[in-house]
């Protein structure tokens, strides 16, 4: 269920004979009656979460997309097209008089052993935001210091719930394609590249193996060992902590596909033409991420989007070769 | 064309107009509640409906632990198989949990579960919602359930003291009501229907409250007024121990640990209130899988792998306050070489490969222990066969509590006669030596044996607290009766120790600490909710 209501305003556009054409597009979408699992207290409920239609969610954004052709001869033609596109998200409100009126509720999980939460969806926020302890130093025997809710820094060993705070968003802020397809006399040439800016993703293989605590249970990672903040490594019984040093940017920049043909013209009744055609996928991700890959999860069921998971496996994305 | 041209123009149409503004389900595929029609035969199972939230209890995250690990007597330290779980047991030990607690968070939920569904079914029963086959059983099932609820609210009032009282089916959001205002609803609630409740004891009672396990509740309660209300009620504590043990219904066993078998105790004499466990049907009672190290499995022939090398193990101070001769030591902790079902020697896994499974008594901390310290526990059996669940049932009150309680209360009220219940309670820990079981008035007001102090690396530095114990030999008395059986925290700070002493790696981290803070998930979820008093 839930409401949708959409205001778009857009522009068409081609210049130079068609040389250069493309949309604008603004648009601002409110949703009313979101329809989601809240979480209910017990009492009065006898089961802690609860779906009904309350809260109400906001997104504005902006989107352009350009096609041009910067050469066409004869024989020569390059077309090139670019699509930008921009999202805000704003929860705006959680609640009717029923449930969740303190205006915030906590999703997602770490999974054990840590067993923590590590999204809060708060209204006036974006979705999306991570919500844990903010690393700020580590103290001389290996252990981490936060940031307390006063600002000043504390031990780990002494932290309260009032001590978390936004320390990233998995929602990215920007996204831009940008494909090329040049074609001279019979050969082709298509790229495809992409890439998604200004957001974060938690990753949660660091936080699990990155510690050596979990020797004990384990292989762990080889940077268990590294120095933090170029001091000392984590000791040996600092145990798993969910701290932004986890939290990651994410932005990157995709290869996609780069693909040459050539076409065969034939001039025979049962076939005029045969292309042949080479392709790459995946040909290279360019990110500071230090994950396997910055793709991360963000359509997520529970509202946590940008967690790379430690468990299900995660591949490096094949580098594909096919010839036809 | 033309034609094809005014079919599509109709059939778009018709498409644009239709749309169903009627939102409202007849539902086919589940049984609701508006859909179901309760018959007599629904009766029974929905009294029976609200003992299941008890079965929760008994988890390594929950009350079980919430009351043992702690206390002196049982700790959860880390081990060299991995068990840490981002430290939260050791939280307990230390006594630096927060509202985020996951042990505190489940028991909130377990009980709340358990009243919830305990006002559902009083107001389906009075109703006639749920119709019972005649008027007495239908007074007789709202009693049993008004029973349990009071037991629930009763561990509500002992572990979080100012919680919601909640007393029917409602939505709206509760505030906190005082400990005061809980404890006097529970006293007033098993008043009036402890005199009611049926009399049979075991057969087809077994595991529900009956009028003697009503009582017993009540008792229990009275016996930490003081704790709850400022006030105490020795004199209402020992009236109903009185009743209880004049029933002539109850014995001791033979043996201390009858109670703990696997079968045929559903008639013991002993016991007066249980949580029946049953392998497939009826599972929580997990103990052996998170106290037992993974090699036991040979020795016990379980389905299931103990986790790790185990971690629920004896503090080393509170193994040495036993007697010498007490064999309730052995019967209840797991201890020393262990073998095979065929008769092999057990050996380590993990620092102590290859080397003998002998559980030792010392531990250097409540950090981190090697995999073969600790003694663990033995008071419940575990049969061949069991998986993650045990078959065996976990006794809440056996007829020797109420014994002790009644001396507890003689002693309080400065009359004669607990010797003599005490030395009853242990003659069966001291078959071969009976002359050892004896126990005098005055004994019993002797301070604790126990050697509090905290410990580093085996060894007491800092001795802490010293001061004397009030009754300090009962309460001793109580922890060699009732280890493992989730009485310690209450026991403890009923006496005063709780808060105060320094035990293992444990130092006194504040008084408040008598009650757990209301979980965080709770509070964030209900306005109305304050937290608990200097809990942040």
């Amino acid at each position: 269920m839930g409401k949708k209501k959409e205001t778009n305003i857009g522009l068409d556009f081609g210049f130079f004979n068609d040389r250069l054409t493309g949309t604008m597009d603004y648009y601002y979408r409110k949703t009313d009656d979101l329809l989601w699992d809240y979480t209910v207290p017990s009492p009065p409920y006898l089961y802690s979460s609860m779906i009904a239609n309350a809260g109400s969610m906001e997104n504005k954004g902006f989107e352009i997309s350009l096609t041009a052709i910067p050469v066409r001869t004869k024989d020569l033609q390059w077309i090139t097209s670019a699509n930008y596109s921009t999202n805000k998200n704003k929860l705006l409100s959680l609640s009717n008089n029923k449930f969740i009126s303190t205006g915030y509720a906590d999703r997602g999980d770490t999974g054990e052993p840590l067993q923590q939460r590590t999204h809060r969806i708060q209204e006036g926020q974006p979705i999306g935001n991570f919500w844990g302890y903010k690393s700020i130093d580590i103290d001389e025997d290996g252990h981490w210091i936060i940031e307390g809710a006063d600002g000043k820094p504390k031990p780990i060993s002494e932290q309260q719930p009032e001590d978390k705070q936004v320390i990233g968003n998995g929602l990215p802020k920007h996204y831009l394609n940008w494909n090329n397809t040049i074609t001279w006399k019979n050969f082709d040439l298509g790229i495809t590249m992409r890439g998604a800016f200004g957001f974060q993703i938690l990753n949660m293989a660091r936080l699990q193996y990155e510690a050596p605590v979990m020797l004990s249970r384990g292989n762990i990672l080889a940077s268990a060992y590294d120095k933090i903040y170029g001091k000392v490594p984590l000791a040996d019984n600092q145990e798993l902590q969910y701290v932004s040093y986890y939290v990651e940017d994410g932005d990157y920049w995709k290869i996609d596909n780069l693909t040459l043909g050539y076409t065969f013209n034939f001039k025979t009744t049962w076939i005029e033409k045969a292309r042949i055609y080479a392709t790459i996928s995946n040909l290279a991700v360019i990110t500071g991420y230090s994950g396997i890959d910055p793709e991360v999860s963000i359509s997520t069921a529970d509202l946590n989007p940008g967690i790379d998971d430690k468990t299900g496996i995660r591949l490096p994305v094949p580098f594909l070769w096919v010839f036809l | 064309m033309k034609t094809y041209k005014y079919i599509s123009a109709i059939i778009s149409a018709c498409m644009l107009l239709s749309c169903s503004n009627d939102l409202s389900e007849k539902v086919f595929s589940y049984v609701t509640d508006q859909s179901y029609e309760y018959t007599e035969d629904d009766f029974n199972p929905i009294v029976a409906s609200v003992y299941r939230p008890v079965r929760d209890f008994i988890g390594h995250q929950n009350w079980y632990m919430a009351q043992e690990s702690s206390s002196d007597a049982i700790v959860m330290p880390a081990n060299a198989s991995g068990w840490d779980d981002g430290g939260i047991y050791k939280r307990m030990h230390y006594h630096t949990w927060n509202s985020e607690q996951v042990h505190i968070g489940n028991l909130w939920n377990t009980l709340y579960f358990g009243i919830t569904l305990a006002n559902k079914v009083i107001e389906q029963i009075e109703n006639d919602i749920v119709p019972a086959p005649s008027p007495e059983i239908k007074t007789l099932g709202l009693s049993e359930v008004r029973a349990m609820r009071a037991f629930y609210y009763w561990m509500v009032c002992d572990n979080f003291g100012e919680a919601p009282l909640v007393k029917e089916v409602t939505e709206e959001m509760p505030s906190k009501n005082t400990r005061k205002e809980i404890y006097d609803f529970i006293v007033s609630e098993l008043k009036d229907v402890h005199n009611i409740l049926p009399e049979t004891h075991g057969g087809t009672q077994y595991g529900r409250i009956n009028k003697w396990a009503a009582k017993t509740i009540l008792a229990n309660i009275y016996l930490n007024a003081e704790v709850y209300t400022g006030q105490p009620a020795w004199e209402e504590c020992l009236a109903l121990c009185d009743e209880i043990i004049g029933s002539n219904k109850f014995n001791l066993a033979d043996n201390y640990n009858a109670a703990f078998r696997n079968s045929g105790i559903e008639n013991l004499p002993e016991i007066i209130f249980t949580i029946p466990f049953d392998r497939d049907f009826a599972e929580g009672n997990s103990i052996h899988m998170f106290s037992w190290h993974g090699e036991l499995k040979k020795k016990y022939e379980t389905e299931a792998t103990p986790w790790g090398s185990g971690s629920a193990m004896g503090i080393s101070q509170f193994i040495d306050t036993y007697h010498p001769n007490d064999t309730r030591l052995e019967d209840s902790w797991l201890m020393g070489e262990q073998y095979a079902a065929d008769g092999t020697l057990l050996t380590g896994v993990y620092d102590m490969l290859d080397l003998p499974l002998t559980f030792t008594k010392d531990l250097p901390n409540g950090e981190y222990t090697l995999e073969t310290e600790g003694y663990r526990m033995n008071k419940f059996e575990v049969i061949a066969g069991s998986t993650h669940n045990s078959s065996t049932d976990f006794p809440l009150f056996r007829y020797s509590q109420v014994l002790l309680m009644k001396a507890e209360c003689l002693l309080r009220t400065n009359q004669g006669g607990a010797g003599v219940l005490v030395t009853q309670v242990r003659n069966r820990a001291f078959k071969e030596n009976p002359s050892m079981a004896t126990v005098t008035d005055s004994q019993l007001r002797e301070n604790s044996v126990y050697q509090y102090g905290y410990v580093e690396n085996y060894i007491i530095t800092k001795p802490g607290n010293q001061d004397p114990v009030v009754l300090g030999r009962l309460l001793d008395e109580l922890g060699w009766e009732f280890a493992w059986e989730g009485f310690r925290r209450r026991d403890m700070i009923r006496f005063g120790t709780y808060t105060t002493k320094s035990w293992l790696s444990h130092e006194p981290q504040g008084n408040y600490r008598t009650v757990f803070p209301i979980p965080e998930a709770t509070l964030t979820s209900n306005p109305n909710l304050v937290q608990n008093p200097d809990y942040k």
